[in-house]
Parts: structure tokens; C-alpha cells; sequence
């Protein structure tokens, strides 16, 4: 199966967590959303414990979805702005 | 109905343009200042870090939401980013509306969304020179 590269945005608490603020991660071609964080947890297990919200491309996830090469994912922890 | 939103590391001027709205006779100004004290802890500055490109959008989409969900004529929202020291407006946001009640409601809910939904994160930088991260339970 071909594979495809993601590039993942990391901020606070998750940034914390990886020590870097992007990762390019190679995944299999079709995987979806699930699959993805899944994956991304079993490399810090320690995120799974907090309340993270995915977006893809700058935008909120509503449901799950099939990803794309080059697809732009954030992993967004509890926001404190204001 | 005019929106405006903004996210900068200039600081926030008080400086507030006059309603050109004769018809609108509630006029809401809030800020947002840095508090001296994080869990009790003297600090010198906050620190926000933002998700550029996703931050912007999302705010603009709440002003956007709150200017259909309630009466108002005019909502503007500035978000500073960066080391804001003690102090400091770290957030400015206008509302103009025919009556105060509306005016008080959107601005309410706006803040309380601004708080869930806009990547937007802050660390306080103790005096000390440690960072811990800042948050608030006071949505």
C-alpha cells in the first residue's frame, strides 16, 4: 500500500508533550481521521488524557474523515485566549 | 452590521472611535487586562501563542455567529498575541446595540465562545523566569 505525509501542528499542552511544534508523519494512503489519532497516541500516550480537538486544514473536525497528502493537522488543546 | 476582528502583537490602543450609529444607544467596551498574580503567583508578563491562519478565521466566524444570533449593529474584537506585560489589554471588544440588554448578552456569550473555540493559548512567565501555563476557569 502507498503511503502519504501529513504535517502536524502542535501548540500548549501538546506541544509540551511532542517538545517540537511540527511533526511530518507518513501514514498509509486512506487513512482516515480515527486512524490517524490513534496512531498519533500510541507514539505519546500521555495526550490521550487530555481533551484534544483535531482540525484539518484550519478547520474544526465535525466528523471523521479520509485524510489527504499534505492534509495540515492540528491537535488543539483546551483554548485560554481572552 | 459591521465586523471587524483582529489578532496582533502591537499592544491594544484605548483609543475608541465614536458610534456612527444615532440610532444605537448601548455602547459596550470591554478589556481584557493582564492580572498580576497566576494561581497566586506573582508574574511578570503573559505569553499567548496563537494558531495563525486558524485563529483569525475562527474569531472572525464567531463574530460572524454572534452578530446573527443577537440584535447588535457592530461588533469588533481585538486579540493581542505575544508577551503582554502585567497590565496590559491583552483583549478589546466593542458592541453596539439599539438596547443595553442585547448588548450585555452578546458580549457575554461572544467571551465564553472566544474561550472554547479560538486556538488561542496563554503561559505566564513568573518572575522567577519560569513559564507555566496560564488558565482560567472563568468562562
Amino acid at each position: 500500500m502507498s503511503e502519504m505525509t501529513l504535517r502536524i501542528k502542535c501548540f500548549s499542552l501538546v506541544k509540551q508533550e511532542t517538545g517540537t511544534s511540527e511533526i511530518i508523519m507518513t501514514v498509509s494512503e486512506g487513512t482516515n481521521s480515527d486512524n490517524f489519532l490513534q496512531q498519533f497516541y500510541r507514539l505519546y500516550p500521555k495526550l490521550m488524557n487530555l481533551p484534544i480537538r483535531m482540525a484539518v486544514n484550519r478547520e474544526y473536525l465535525q466528523e471523521t474523515i479520509t485524510l489527504k497528502a499534505g492534509d495540515e493537522i492540528a491537535l488543539i488543546p483546551p483554548v485560554s485566549g481572552g | 452590521m459591521v465586523i471587524i476582528t483582529k489578532i496582533t502583537d502591537q499592544p491594544i490602543s484605548l483609543e475608541i472611535k465614536q458610534s456612527p450609529y444615532l440610532d444605537m444607544g448601548s455602547e459596550f467596551i470591554f478589556h481584557g487586562r493582564v492580572r498580576e498574580l497566576e494561581h497566586g503567583e506573582p508574574i511578570v508578563a503573559l505569553e499567548y501563542e496563537h494558531y495563525s491562519g486558524m485563529a483569525e478565521n475562527e474569531l472572525q466566524i464567531l463574530a460572524e455567529k454572534t452578530t446573527q444570533k443577537f440584535p447588535i449593529s457592530h461588533l469588533s474584537c481585538v486579540h493581542r498575541i505575544g508577551k503582554i506585560p502585567v497590565g496590559e489589554i491583552s483583549l478589546q471588544v466593542i458592541i453596539w446595540s439599539k438596547h443595553r440588554s442585547e448588548g450585555i448578552d452578546a458580549m457575554t456569550w461572544f467571551i465564553s465562545q472566544l474561550k472554547k473555540d479560538v486556538p488561542i493559548w496563554k503561559n505566564a512567565i513568573l518572575m522567577d523566569g519560569r513559564v507555566i501555563p496560564s488558565s482560567c476557569d472563568h468562562h
